[in-house]
């Protein structure tokens, strides 16, 4: 068989689609979600309007610095996905929840905690408090987004994402609100402590934080909702450790103790959480290799030479466009395999 | 478009991927599509759950 490069490229099937299944309305969850994100936008607001107008040039800095490093992680966290990606819709759900909903309810519970404990002379204390306030709110989030998706969750995988993309709404606003109050505190230095932040930002805070943690128990989460060959038991245990482990992670975040321990626990969590990436994109793999079934031989030849990942990449996309029914991504993966393979 | 050409068996070599060899055979059906199927009955607890816990952190901790 020949393969044509930019020709089209009949060189697949689809196997026909499911039956089509009843579902109850999602509407409720639409008005949890819409509600949860407005008001958590207007307590952001109301808390930090004023700080906005002291200082309104370092705050749209503050803006456009940490949303512009948010933009590369986003480019980044989409590289996780080889198959088959969340919809750009999910994803754009998942950000507003962790920078709207678990910001604004986070913060009320915050302030609540930091005077309560203030009044009796240990205000810092809070911080410890955070993780129980600020991970509940971040884990209710991918629930939501998860079950909102328009395509359900396929693999741990995809919550993963989920979780790192409410994480990542949830820094940027953290960033951008934490530099405010820190520009605040140091006049007339306020420059100096936006740039400290932002360095802070991209050297330590952003492969530390909430995107790795939210991104654990993401992972937890859905795969409690996905793997349905395992006993629930264990379904729900690992769900629940995992969820645990995020928790426990920001604990020792925030804790700022341990000594060198605090340092290890850092890089374990990243390490944990690219085995996670890797565990996921392998469950992934065992879903969707079967539909390569559906392609013809010539199209997974695999080439030599420096083709063969981006091959590898196109024969995932392929699968994955099979398995989902999407006939254009699978044309797009088919005509760049025919192309790697022509080399 | 669908069925142009027939796909080789689920025991070709090249179907298997990087990550491991597929021994599953050929999905018969695409995935299922939509939203995931418990959202009917999750719906309501995740709203009750999410009103409750919202709810808490609205008024506060109490004061000494």
């Amino acid at each position: 068989m020949t393969v044509t490069p930019g020709a089209p490229s009949p060189l697949f099937a689809l196997p026909p689609p499911t039956a089509v299944e009843t579902r109850g309305p999602a509407w409720p969850l639409w008005v949890v979600y819409v509600a949860s994100v407005v008001t958590g936008l207007a307590i952001l607001a109301g808390s930090i309007g004023g700080s906005i107008a002291q200082t309104p040039a370092v705050a749209a800095a503050s803006a456009a610095l940490f949303g512009a490093f948010g933009a590369v992680c986003a480019w980044l966290l989409n590289k996780i996905h080889y198959f088959w990606p969340l919809r750009r819709n999910t994803k754009v759900l998942a950000a507003l929840w962790g920078a709207g909903a678990a910001t604004g309810y986070a913060l009320l519970a915050n302030i609540a905690i930091y005077e309560y404990l203030a009044d009796r002379g240990d205000g810092p204390g809070w911080s410890v408090f955070a993780a129980f306030t600020e991970e509940p709110m971040k884990g209710l989030g991918i629930v939501v987004v998860l079950l909102l998706a328009a395509t359900r969750p396929r693999t741990a995988l995809d919550g993963l994402v989920v979780g790192s993309f409410v994480g990542l709404g949830f820094e940027i606003v953290e960033n951008v609100v934490q530099s405010l109050n820190n520009a605040l505190a140091s006049p007339p230095d306020q420059w100096a402590s936006l740039t400290t932040d932002v360095v802070h930002e991209v050297l330590r805070r952003s492969w530390t934080g909430h995107i790795v943690i939210t991104g654990i128990a993401g992972f937890g989460i859905a795969y409690a909702m996905t793997a349905r060959h395992r006993a629930t038991v264990q379904r729900w245990a690992v769900g629940v450790a995992l969820v645990l482990l995020a928790l426990a992670g920001h604990l020792l975040w925030n804790s700022h103790r341990f000594g060198v321990f605090y340092v290890l626990g850092q890089f374990g969590t990243l390490a944990f959480y690219l085995w996670l990436i890797r565990v996921g994109r392998a469950q992934e793999a065992r879903l969707y290799s079967p539909y390569l079934g559906y392609a013809a031989p010539a199209l997974l030849q695999t080439p030599s030479g420096g083709t063969r990942r981006k091959h590898r990449r196109s024969r995932a996309r392929l699968a994955g466009a099979i398995g989902n029914g999407d006939i254009g991504r699978a044309h797009a993966a088919a005509d760049a395999l025919a192309k790697a393979t022509a080399r | 478009m669908a069925g142009v050409i027939a796909g080789p068996q689920p025991s070709d070599p090249l179907t298997n991927y990087r990550f491991g060899v597929s021994t599953n055979p050929l999905p018969e059906t695409q995935l299922p599509a939509g939203r995931y199927p418990a959202a009917t009955t999750t719906v309501w607890m995740v709203s009750i759950l999410v009103l409750v816990t919202e709810a808490v952190l609205a008024f506060g901790i109490p004061g000494p």
